[in-house]
């Protein structure tokens, strides 16, 4: 059995992050790497609603608040303390996984109105 | 985020992505019918990050608000498992599943988002870390905890002279390293089952060695003729000192003693535990025998003037009777898990009364009545004979 710790880091505190929640796959073009590239447009109404432009599409969302919160955790391998008794053989398996809290999540932007098509 | 200002007069920011430009934004706004008035003036650009389908090292995890707090004050959650088992997610108390949930929709974790759209710049950039379909959360669980049980059994303590040396022995760090539970849970479970500890490790007595120091232990009480409820824990330990380790004695002394509120210094016996033990060796040793001839054999056992009068009631975790006989049946043996107890105590016996099944499930169900009496619900049938309710096996 292995313990794998889930803890809070200097980033837990500072980062603002959110989620946005697509209805649908997200579609990429065909066998092109999609690291780094642009997504969307987003946009806010004067009343708050937020508006996505998404390609060929624009849709329109809410922001809500998540039921439960959520936190975004990345794993991270941690060197082992150094024990007096640990002979050099024993340094092969030193590492041990743990979980850094990245940041806490307590909203989203939902988009799940079926989107409009925009005409170029 | 800062914007600077470049010679080819495309703004990039930070993340040293350009930023769009604003004719292209204005005339997306246009073609997408959107009316330039009714928006907040500043735009947010998404990006998918560098490291996007590379990163297999972010999960995104719900909790409770207690959950959360808890990791917001420096608290760590520790997920333990192995390879074949479901894992479970431990706080400092408490034990819950973690499972993965899976949704329809992709969730997009994304930094630097305003959710206002009231921001002081006229654009910024936001990146997509992390792309998702899932997310772990956990439920409040009862954990496994028979497994230490087993573990303790395989090497029973009867004093120094009989030790192996290579036998297998535990610490909580052990525990903590094989048993799926929080370690306040293990802790209870260690106080339940009367383990003790001994050069820092946790054992079970031997049954017989526990009777042994029992039986000198009320030996002493009686010759001293000293008041059951005010026994100087001491000299019990002074006079028993050649033939037991006090750490032992004084274990035996808490768990079956209790310290005087009004002088420390001398403890009550709880009379009830006595019973208990007493039965409990009577009934392990014949398993079977006519009810009335165990209550005198336990008289014979007890001190003469202990002052309690004998009550089914507390040996119920003990035994079941079915006139004229007492059968032996230990909750401690039985199965931890729900549903497993109450399949074992249906084959032992096809219909219980409610105090008897009671003493046999609370242990699972926190001492909670309305937790005992959900589990009832769901795992047995009922009907009333006579003014008693039984209840029978539901499969």
């Amino acid at each position: 059995m292995v313990q794998i710790f889930i803890k809070t880091s200097e980033d837990t505190g500072i980062n603002e992050w959110a989620i946005i929640e697509l209805q649908g796959d997200l579609e990429c073009e065909n066998g092109k790497d999609i690291n780094g590239k642009f997504m969307a447009d987003l946009f806010f109404n004067k009343d708050g609603t937020p508006i996505l432009i998404l390609g060929h599409h624009v849709m329109y969302g809410k922001v809500c608040n998540l039921e439960k919160p959520m936190v975004l955790i990345k794993k991270h391998k941690k060197l082992n303390e150094i024990d007096d008794g640990m002979e050099l053989d024993d340094m092969k398996e030193n590492f041990k996984t743990e979980y850094l809290v990245k940041s806490v999540i307590r909203k989203k932007i939902l988009f799940n109105k079926r989107p409009k098509p925009i005409v170029f | 985020m800062e914007v600077t200002e470049t010679e080819e007069s495309a703004l990039k920011d930070k993340t040293n992505r350009q930023l769009r430009s604003k004719e292209l934004l204005d005339e997306l706004i246009d073609k997408a019918k959107l009316n330039k008035d009714d928006l907040e003036p500043s735009v947010q650009h998404i990006y998918l990050s560098n490291s996007l389908t590379a990163n297999e090292e972010y999960k995104l995890l719900e909790l409770d608000d207690d959950g959360l707090n808890y990791l917001l004050e420096g608290n760590s959650l520790i997920i333990r498992g192995s390879e074949t088992e479901n894992a479970v997610c431990c706080t400092k108390n408490a034990t819950f599943s973690f499972k993965v949930a899976e949704i329809s929709n992709p969730l997009l974790i994304t930094s630097n988002l305003s959710l206002s759209g009231k921001c002081d710049l006229e654009a910024s950039n936001s990146e997509v870390l992390f792309l998702t379909n899932s997310y772990f959360l956990m439920a409040k669980e009862k954990p496994k905890l028979q497994k230490i049980k087993n573990l303790l059994e395989l090497n029973l303590y009867s004093g120094r002279a009989y030790e192996q040396n290579n036998a297998q022995k535990y610490t909580i760090e052990h525990f903590l390293d094989c048993i799926q539970a929080s370690e306040e849970e293990i802790y209870q479970y260690l106080n339940y089952i009367q383990a003790f500890q001994i050069d820092g490790f946790w054992r079970l007595l031997d049954f017989r060695y526990l009777n042994q120091i029992m039986d000198n232990i009320l030996k002493l009480i009686e010759e001293k003729c000293w008041l059951f409820d005010k026994i100087p824990a001491k000299d019990i330990y002074q006079e028993l000192d050649s033939i037991y380790e006090i750490s032992v004695l004084n274990q035996v002394v808490l768990y079956y003693f209790t310290r005087n509120e009004d002088d420390p210094n001398f403890y009550s016996i709880r009379k009830e535990k006595i019973v208990h033990f007493y039965a409990d060796s009577i009934l392990r040793a014949t398993i079977k025998m006519r009810f009335t001839e165990f209550q005198m054999i336990l008289e014979k056992s007890l001190p003469s003037n202990l002052g309690i009068e004998f009550n089914l009631c507390l040996i119920q975790d003990l035994c079941y009777v079915e006139e004229p006989y007492i059968y032996y049946l230990n909750v401690l043996d039985m199965p931890d898990d729900l549903e497993k107890r109450f399949k074992y105590l249906f084959e032992k016996r096809k219909k219980w009364c409610l105090e008897e099944l009671r003493a046999f499930v609370q242990d699972l169900c926190s001492n909670n009545a309305s937790e005992i009496s959900n589990a009832l619900t769901k795992y047995c049938r009922s009907y009333t004979q006579n003014g008693t309710k039984y209840f029978t096996s539901r499969v």
